[in-house]
């Protein structure tokens, strides 16, 4: 009998260990060491975000992140945690439309670009768009040189001093796109500004209609007027245009800008010419 | 259609036009109201939180003034740059956070003021129940004023401002719910060039034109598989209203446009859109579909006179009234699939389509009522109409597969595409219809080197075939070849290279065409370990050249030949001690091809001087010079200084 009673004491014991040694570390745990970074991402806008879906995802933050720290509790060395969160664990919360960037969309995996090269952790309490870090184009000139290097060119799309931003036209993560451009539903990415161009058309301009606006444009940077992929208009039109009418004498300055007469390029609700809005 | 529209015109005349006055402060106007309201909305939440302690809130306040002088063509640089001299708002960022009605109240905006051609501010509500609102707010001007360009005829003043407004409902977990309406408005003014009379007349154009869209956006947040339905609604209108500028014919013609008029009306009145996306990822599965259906419906009406005196009024008057009623639809249906699979530990399969349908056909009935006077008494009237009709269908499909092998440090990928775009389109009754499919295959392969953070490594090549041809300009081969290095020396170095060469042709009994483009780079910086000081360098070189055979108007057979031999560098830095920061960047920029040679240089120097209590004072330099080698008519040196005061508060 006496035997009985200590197995069961036993047993319970060590059920008592297993049930301890399994109950996660809190964040309340952390913050008996860590608590002015407990404090500052509980108040901030990934701790708030968590809160919003459920309180015991802001408890297991600290864990979700730096890993279990069952180890560190008892040694608190930076040995034995994970300092910088690994990449898999942002995905763990972020399945989804937030992780269409580790298998769908190479690029970026390919060269080792993580969710923390441009995402913070949310250890501040500043407030930025998606927890971004920097500007979108601070954060893509990183990489994208050449295409950052556009935006000094002499026409380029511009906020006077500040460059357009990347995010307005790309969709970095893998969903809603079209190539690398987002999928928006005025039907192209430069039509959400440039509504006016969005037709339908009583004659529309083809080449718009089939390969959009670069066909004619260069949308970051160009050295030519209007983003224009020729410096002369003529040439750009003649490209294309081989039935032009002989009375057209393109040596004369009158006739070296199409869009003089043909004023309607983008498409005409008037004239098949295009010489009408 | 065309004889529904015909039956449906009204009686035509001289008198039937009436349209609205020229108002070129409209725009101006417009803007200053939007302005006036948002701030409205500010200060309303402001004045809403009041209560609230001051140390809830945080954030930075600045504004600056700056000058500017400028030598040579201003409006050059403004048809660049667009900058001007006065007071403009450099940051606003508020923040308050709380446990009352308002959990989370945010307010960000730059760029108010006359100094800057562009504005935006962003307001966040966010309340303890579950309910948020948004509201975005930006205006970005355009002005274009060449004097030695081919579109030295035209000229652009004009402002495109974007309101949106969101209302999201995040109170049931399982479904975020979201109401939002979205405009854009564009407002000011054109000046270009109307043939009219065999001359060119220099004319005005009022811009009135709105587009306002409403959406109903649900998001699923509990299911496996999160899936998004966008629906909206929207209308756009345009009421753009020419003037005469009342100045001479552009050839010196002695003939004299006296009036142009217009009340013609293009209204979209029914743009439904709807948009759906399913997205999924696991471990070993990523996959996300996107599909876009919309349709829109063009009304065309109204009538627009013009009246020119032939020899200044000597000769005569010849009036001239067009009055059009014209539809058109368009359905559009878009698709992309994308799909990802970890096949085994190092395999990995990538699948992805493309898809893109459009259809539209149109209709116009125009009546032309035309009008010739003597001065000394007597007309002549006719009358001519034109019908017309078209349509124009188009599809594009693609589809790319691509499978990658991972080992510990590196990568090799490859893969193959195939696509098809189908066009047949007929612009009108008078012109042949024209039906083409073009296909085309093409292939990758690429590698990547990353042993560590410290170094990338990825080359990539890939190719596409094509045939046939919608364009003449198409290419009927692409081939493209890219080298990136990225590089994390230690003690704060990187250096980044990157090279690219694209090449595309096409048979010259299509158009001879042979473009190369080449940019490639190099950029060094580094930083201290502290973050307070960094400088880097950049250099960027982008050749480009195009060749293409040309038919003239006179059937002449030419070259039309495009080249860039770009060079760009830019020198960048800053450092920081406790009280004093200098922030400075210099770029140098010159295309020595042979098409349209340039030398141009910017730089900006800031000085800052942080006091106490989150305070910064600022002194700005700004520099931009532009020379054109064949001409001068549009160089420029501008020279802008200003100060600026920032505070940032928690």
């Amino acid at each position: 009998m006496i035997r009985l009673r200590l197995l069961a004491v036993a047993a319970v014991l060590a059920l008592a260990t297993v049930s301890t040694a399994q109950e996660p570390v809190t964040m309340e745990t952390c913050a008996m060491c860590h608590e002015d970074e407990a404090a500052a991402f509980a108040s901030g806008p990934h701790g708030r975000a968590m809160v919003s879906v459920d309180a015991a995802v802001l408890d297991r933050s600290c864990v979700s992140c730096h890993g279990p720290a069952t180890e560190h509790i008892d040694d608190p060395t930076t040995e034995n945690i994970n300092r910088f969160p690994d990449p898999g664990a942002c995905l763990s919360c972020h399945p989804g439309r937030e992780g269409m960037t580790d298998i769908s969309t190479a690029a970026h995996v390919r060269n080792g670009v993580e969710c923390l090269d441009c995402h913070g952790t949310g250890h501040t309490k500043l407030k930025t768009d998606h927890m971004l870090t920097s500007a979108p184009h601070k954060l893509c000139a990183e990489c994208h040189l050449s295409e950052s290097g556009s935006f000094q060119m002499p026409y380029a799309h511009r906020d006077g001093t500040r460059p357009f931003e990347c995010t307005n036209c790309h969709s970095v993560h893998g969903d809603n796109r079209q190539g690398r451009l987002a999928m928006i539903g005025s039907g192209g990415v430069c039509l959400d500004c440039h509504a006016e161009k969005t037709g339908p058309f009583v004659y529309p301009h083809p080449p718009q209609q089939v390969n959009g606006c670069i066909n004619c444009h260069v949308p970051h940077g160009s050295p030519n007027p209007k983003l224009l992929t020729r410096h002369r208009v003529a040439a750009l039109c003649l490209e294309c245009h081989t039935d032009v009418p002989s009375f057209h004498d393109v040596s004369r300055p009158r006739y070296q800008s199409c869009q003089n007469c043909h004023a309607a390029v983008h498409g005409s609700n008037r004239d098949p010419r295009l010489m009408k809005e | 259609m065309v004889q529904l529209l015909r039956r449906s015109f009204v009686e035509l005349s001289f008198s039937g036009n009436d349209s609205q006055p020229h108002h070129p402060a409209k725009g101006i106007c417009m803007t200053r109201a939007i302005q006036f309201l948002f701030l409205f909305v500010v200060a309303l939440c402001v004045a809403a939180a009041s209560p609230l302690a001051a140390q809830d809130w945080s954030g930075n306040i600045g504004a600056a003034y700056i000058w500017q002088d400028a030598d040579g063509n201003e409006d050059s640089f403004r048809s660049q740059i667009d900058l001007q001299e006065g007071f403009f708002l450099e940051d606003l960022n508020l923040l308050y956070r709380g446990e009352g009605a308002i959990s989370e109240f945010t307010i960000d905006a730059w760029g108010f003021g006359d100094a800057n051609p562009a504005e935006a501010a962003k307001l966040g509500l966010e309340f303890g129940t579950g309910f948020s609102f948004y509201f975005d707010y930006d205006r970005r001007s355009s002005f274009f004023n060449l004097a030695g360009s081919d579109l030295a005829e035209r000229q652009d003043d004009w402002d495109i401002t974007r309101y949106r407004g969101e209302f999201v409902v995040d109170a049931w977990r399982p479904l975020q719910i979201s109401l939002a309406y979205h405009a854009v408005d564009r407002e000011g003014t054109v000046k270009r060039p109307l043939y009219g009379l065999n001359e060119l007349y220099p004319i005005g154009i009022d811009l009135d034109e709105a587009m306002h869209e409403w959406t109903l956006r649900l998001v699923t947040r509990t299911l496996p598989v999160r899936l998004e339905f966008e629906q909206s609604m929207a209308t756009y209108t345009r009421k753009n209203r020419p003037f005469a500028t009342g100045e001479p014919a552009i050839g010196g013609d002695p003939d004299e446009l006296a009036n142009i008029t217009s009340n013609v009306v293009d209204e979209m009145d029914s743009v439904p859109t709807t948009r759906f996306i399913a997205s999924y990822s696991s471990k070993n599965f990523e996959g996300v579909a996107s599909l876009l259906w919309r349709s829109s419906e063009l009304d065309v009406s109204g009538s627009e006179s013009e009246t020119f005196l032939i020899g200044g009024g000597d000769i005569g008057t010849w009036e001239m009234v067009d009055r059009a009623l014209g539809s058109a639809e368009q359905d559009t249906f878009s698709g992309a699939l994308s799909l990802g699979f970890k096949l085994a530990s190092r395999w990995t399969l990538r699948l992805a389509g493309d898809f893109r349908d459009g259809s539209s056909n149109s209709s116009i009935a125009i009546d032309r009522l035309s009008r010739v006077t003597s001065p000394i008494g007597g007309d002549v009237t006719w009358r001519t109409s034109f019908d017309d009709a078209g349509t124009f269908d188009f599809t594009d499909s693609s589809g790319r597969l691509t499978l990658e092998y991972r080992g510990n440090s590196w990568a090799l990928w490859g893969g193959g595409s195939i696509g098809s775009r189908e066009v047949d389109w007929q612009f009108s009754e008078t012109k042949d219809r024209f039906d083409v499919e073009r296909e085309s295959t093409g292939y990758l392969l690429g590698a990547s080197w990353n042993p560590s953070k410290a170094v990338d490594l990825t080359i990539e090549f890939d190719r596409g075939d094509f045939d046939d041809y919608i364009f003449r300009i198409d290419p009927e081969t692409v081939d493209r070849a890219t080298l990136k290095l990225r590089t994390r020396l230690g003690g704060g170095w990187r250096l980044d290279l990157h090279g690219r060469h694209v090449k595309s042709d096409n048979p010259s009994e299509v158009a001879g065409l042979d473009t190369k483009a080449t940019p490639y780079g190099i950029a060094g910086s580094w930083t201290s370990s502290s973050g307070l000081s960094s400088v880097g360098l950049n250099l960027e070189q982008y050749s480009f050249k195009t060749d293409t055979g040309l038919v003239l108007p006179s059937g002449d057979f030419d070259r039309s030949i495009y080249e860039l031999d770009l060079s760009t560098v830019t020198i960048f830095g800053h450092t920081r001690s406790e009280n004093f920061g200098v922030t400075g960047s210099a770029t140098y920029l010159t295309d020595d091809g042979d098409s349209w040679p340039v030398d141009a240089w910017n730089g900006r120097l800031r000085f800052t001087y942080y006091g106490g209590s989150g305070l910064e004072y600022s002194a700005l330099v700004q520099y931009w010079s532009y020379d054109e080698v064949q001409t001068d008519l549009d160089d420029f040196d501008v020279l802008r200084y200003g100060l600026a005061v920032n505070w940032r508060f928690e």
